[in-house]
């Protein structure tokens, strides 16, 4: 695939995934906060700091994929490099997922599971809406510096976008996402009962 | 009058005896035919046992379920054998465990060729039969003979919706627009018990209320906004949705656990308006006194305990259920509490006994009838409490025993089993199993476990 951006210095493969590892780290911190807030004893307290590190936790879930994409571009890294680095924490978060519940599933569930649409497989439709959109903006930024030669909307990732739009209706507030749940659970028994 | 003869005298004797017998005979069992109750089980969903407002809840009014309490039986120590909608829904039917009527989770079917429900034999007792509301057990919906009315509903896989939701009505789907499924369904269940007949009746009223997504009545909206909410567990926060897996519940991720708790108090106020009705019906119709009513809900739920919002393991909170019994015929010092444990799979039995039907011997509860007239203050020391996994919802499949005073519980997995002291550590904080006392009482829990489990052991 032709790169279509000028004059951004190509960074060392470390550097350009650099990003991606920080916020990989950033949530394993948050992760590991809101496993450990037991220890607070005043009822308030407790209640605000599991709220907030909550929310904070879903967004950072949810977002961080947007700013990754975003500073990998700024270090020289391809397409292929910044959907990596940016479904990177979303993959992480998958796995960790996978290894909590085969304490209850098995190999084959456990990996069916992440098809659920909370929290998995709903965070990547999310996430490939949002590297879309993402990447228009990039274009938009970078055409605006004279640093990206392309259009700044094109078909694919306006396609994505608009696909990751309907596909999240319908799994979260079409029938409340009944549905979603019903065909998912349907495949579950042809597969495994 | 002419003296009698010796023989004449025996003979007269004789004929005066067998005329007796039989007279007395023939009146009793018209007698009993007469005296047969009418029956109403009216079952909630995931209901916790102490919403009620007689159980000293902040602010829940339920003046409905109050007046059963005032008026029967409360068993205060009322438990599910499985916190799980399906499953028991079949052991309520049935009588029996999970395990034996093979409805284990919300997936695995109900077998119509092998299970028999309680209203075979209520039939043959002379009953007429209705199941109105949610039979929710996986596999198509079932052709139950001994039934004479059955309206039910299939949308969202069973769960049915609070508004618009279209019933199966002996078959035919309904479209129900603009109903509200509380009232729709007492509205049924009252056009049945209202019915002109010689028979007496037996009505099973199966609802919604209060399963998730919470929805009240537009009336009843938002009537708790306003109100305190700092009596939920210290664990309890706002967005216990967004933690991995709780989602999926049912409970709508994008409302927090306050809202979600207030629309589950206004829906079951809902549902106690519709029950003082009902009640109310009966009253007019002169048939209180000799109508059986028992409430249950089939598990109870946790709201925040163990920040969890659900139903699926042991804890105290959601294996407790609400269970009350009201027959002003039958029950000796109605207004009563009752601390003996008493289950689900107790309700078949307990209707049979109080409609003098036959027995259903593949049952394994036990009639309460005894504890109703105040023969008998318990009628077990302990339970098997069992569930099954049930994917996607994240809990192992697990086996236990729940003794008056501790519970054991085994866990497919890495879990650990545990013995926990019921009453001092209702949370199931303080596992006893490696402490002096938890190892005196594993080898009789485990013996227990096996016994009810038919030898399985904790199932590893």
């Amino acid at each position: 695939m032709e790169n279509k951006y000028r004059h951004i210095e190509k960074a060392s493969f470390l550097k350009r995934f650099m990003p991606a590892g920080a916020a990989l780290l950033g949530w394993l911190v948050l992760h590991l906060i809101s496993e450990n807030l037991g220890w607070i004893e005043n009822r308030g307290t407790y209640k605000l700091a599991m709220n907030t590190v909550h929310v904070v936790l879903f967004f950072y879930l949810a977002f961080n994929g947007f700013f990754v994409y975003r500073a990998m571009l700024m270090k020289g890294a391809n397409l292929v490099e910044r959907i990596a680095g940016s479904y990177m924490t979303p993959l992480a978060y998958a796995i960790k997922e996978i290894i909590r519940v085969s304490e209850f599933f098995t190999v084959g569930e456990s990996f069916f599971y992440c098809l659920l649409t909370y929290p998995v497989l709903g965070l990547f439709v999310w996430q490939a809406g949002l590297l879309a959109t993402s990447e228009m903006l990039c274009r938009k930024y970078y055409k605006k510096r004279n640093r990206y030669e392309g259009n700044t909307v094109a078909a694919v990732p306006l396609a994505i976008s608009i696909f990751s739009l309907i596909a999240l209706y319908f799994l979260f507030l079409y029938d409340d996402g009944g549905t979603a749940f019903y065909i998912y659970m349907e495949s579950y028994k042809m597969i495994f009962k | 009058m002419k003296n009698m003869t010796r023989r004449e005298l025996l003979s007269m004797t004789g004929k005066l005896a067998v005329g007796a017998t039989v007279a007395g005979l023939v009146p009793k069992n018209l007698f009993a035919r007469e005296q047969q109750p009418n029956i109403i089980f009216i079952l909630t969903d995931d209901q916790r046992w102490d919403h009620l407002g007689c159980m000293g809840h902040p602010f829940l009014k339920t003046p409905g379920m109050d007046r059963l309490v005032r008026e029967g039986v409360h068993f205060t120590n009322a438990f599910c054998t499985t916190s799980l909608c399906s499953p028991s829904r079949a052991s309520f039917l049935t009588g029996q465990y999970a395990h034996n009527h093979g409805v284990k989770d919300n997936l695995s079917a109900w077998d119509n060729e092998k299970n028999r429900t309680f209203f075979d034999n209520i039939k043959e007792a002379g009953y007429r039969n209705a199941f109105i509301g949610k039979w929710h057990m996986p596999g198509k919906i079932p052709k139950i003979n001994s039934l004479d009315r059955f309206i039910t509903f299939d949308a969202s896989g069973g769960q049915g919706y609070y508004y618009n939701c279209p019933l199966i009505i002996d078959g035919v789907k309904t479209e129900r627009p603009g109903k509200y499924i509380t009232t729709d369904l007492t509205d049924y269940a009252i056009e049945f018990i209202k019915e002109k007949s010689k028979k007496p009746f037996c009505l099973y009223l199966s609802h919604k209320a209060v399963h998730s997504p919470w929805r009240p009545p537009k009336d009843l909206d938002g009537i708790y906004k306003n109100e305190d909410l700092s009596f939920l567990p210290k664990e309890t926060f706002s967005f216990i949705s967004l933690l991995s897996g709780k989602a999926i519940e049912g409970a709508p991720p994008f409302l927090t656990t306050e809202q979600n708790y207030r629309r589950y108090c206004e829906s079951l106020t809902a549902f106690d308006r519709e029950l003082v009705r009902l009640l109310g019906e009966l009253d007019r119709l002169g048939i209180t006194r000799n109508t059986a009513i028992v409430l249950a809900s089939d598990n109870g739920y946790s709201w925040g305990e163990h920040m969890d919002v659900g139903k699926r393991d042991a804890s105290e909170v959601n294996i407790r259920i609400p269970f009350v019994i009201r027959y002003p015929r039958g029950i000796a010092n109605p207004g009563r509490r009752s601390e003996g444990m008493v289950l689900n799979i107790d309700l078949a039995p307990t209707l049979l006994d109080l409609a003098g039907a036959a027995p259903k011997r593949d049952s394994d509860g036990i009639s309460l009838k005894p504890m109703l007239e105040n023969r008998k203050e318990k009628v077990r020391d302990s339970f098997l409490y069992e569930y099954f996994k049930d994917f996607p919802y994240n809990v192992p499949e697990q086996y236990g025993v729940r003794t008056e005073n501790h519970i054991y519980m085994a866990y497919q997995g890495r879990r650990k089993a545990g013995i926990f002291d019921v009453n001092k550590d209702p949370g199931y904080r303080n596992n006893l199993i490696d402490t002096p006392e938890g190892q005196r009482m594993l080898p009789e829990m485990k013996r227990l476990l096996a016994q009810y489990r038919g030898g399985a052991g904790d199932g590893k």
